[in-house]
């Protein structure tokens, strides 16, 4: 299995933490509710961080919100561990994002597939061309729309960390995110 | 026809579809009884609709998926007319909307 994929320069300058949630598993539906409130609260949060004045702090929390929102989500889908670990930070006009979770060995290797897809085409293209493929057949959904919305709009970088664990059927997954705040 | 929750409300007027609130659903099937208002909006043939969503303050990736798919149903039948209206106030909207562009050209985009 591929070990690392994306942009090693996302993880590679001083993060400055700021924050550290665990969520803890439970019903998706109220996993789900987790998803949007700690969004909500962490842009918030980051926002007044920031030191920005209105209109800039404006910003920053809606564009933080989107990201932990869509990556939470994204995590909380497909987890198998006990809890999701987030850890978030401001950098240099940048918002720093890792998440750290367990998924199964299959959701692991499409994930890959998915990403190198990501990674050899552009973003924009990759956003329209799925918009059209999910319109054209009901039962398509996702397939990565959030990372490519973030690649696309928000001009986010990853960083993704696959990892074995002490059983063989699932991978640690640590995704690693950049979003810059200008 | 309206669906409100404690997070949303959606609502037709005529040909207008309004959106105001935080829509962050789990996937399309959440999202299929906005689907169903909006369809039944379009059953009516009008000239053009309008997306008024000035006040949706936030949507996940899966919203932007039912916009897209929306539009590009109107795009398809080629009879009625489709506007958008977002805020600027919104980052999200500035941000993504831009794409439905890209999917109908003639579509009508306001972000003000």
């Amino acid at each position: 299995m591929q070990e690392v994929i994306g942009n090693p320069e996302v993880v590679e300058h001083k993060q400055i933490p700021t924050f550290r949630l665990q969520l803890f598993e439970g019903p998706l539906e109220l996993a789900w509710k987790h998803c949007d409130i700690t969004a909500d609260f962490l842009g918030k949060l980051h926002a007044v961080w920031s030191g920005q004045a209105d209109t800039d702090a404006n910003e920053i929390r809606h564009n933080v919100s989107y990201i932990i929102n869509e990556m939470l989500e994204n995590a909380v889908k497909f987890s198998c561990s006990p809890c999701v670990e987030l850890d978030t930070g401001l950098g240099h006009k940048k918002f720093l994002l890792r998440i750290v979770n367990a998924i199964t060995r299959d959701s692991a290797m499409q994930f890959q597939e998915l990403l190198n897809k990501m990674e050899k085409g552009d973003p924009s293209s990759l956003l329209i061309e799925r918009l059209e493929f999910n319109a054209a057949d009901p039962n398509l959904t996702g397939s990565g729309l959030g990372l490519l919305t973030l690649m696309s709009d928000y001009s986010v970088e990853f960083f993704w960390k696959f990892a074995e664990t002490d059983d063989s059927e699932f991978i640690n997954l640590e995704a690693h995110a950049s979003l810059p705040l200008e | 026809m309206e669906i409100k929750t404690g997070e949303y409300r959606i609502w037709s007027e005529e040909s207008t579809i309004h959106f105001e609130g935080t829509m962050r659903l789990s996937g399309m099937e959440a999202y299929e009884p906005i689907l169903k208002l909006m369809d039944e909006v379009l059953d009516q043939s009008p000239d053009q609709i309008n997306l008024n969503l000035l006040e949706l303050e936030f949507l996940n990736s899966s919203g932007i998926n039912l916009l897209a798919r929306f539009v590009i149903k109107v795009r398809k039948l080629g009879s009625t007319k489709i506007s958008v209206k977002g805020s600027k106030r919104i980052p999200w909207q500035s941000k993504s909307l831009p794409n439905l562009n890209r999917l109908h050209p003639d579509l009508t985009l306001s972000v003000v």
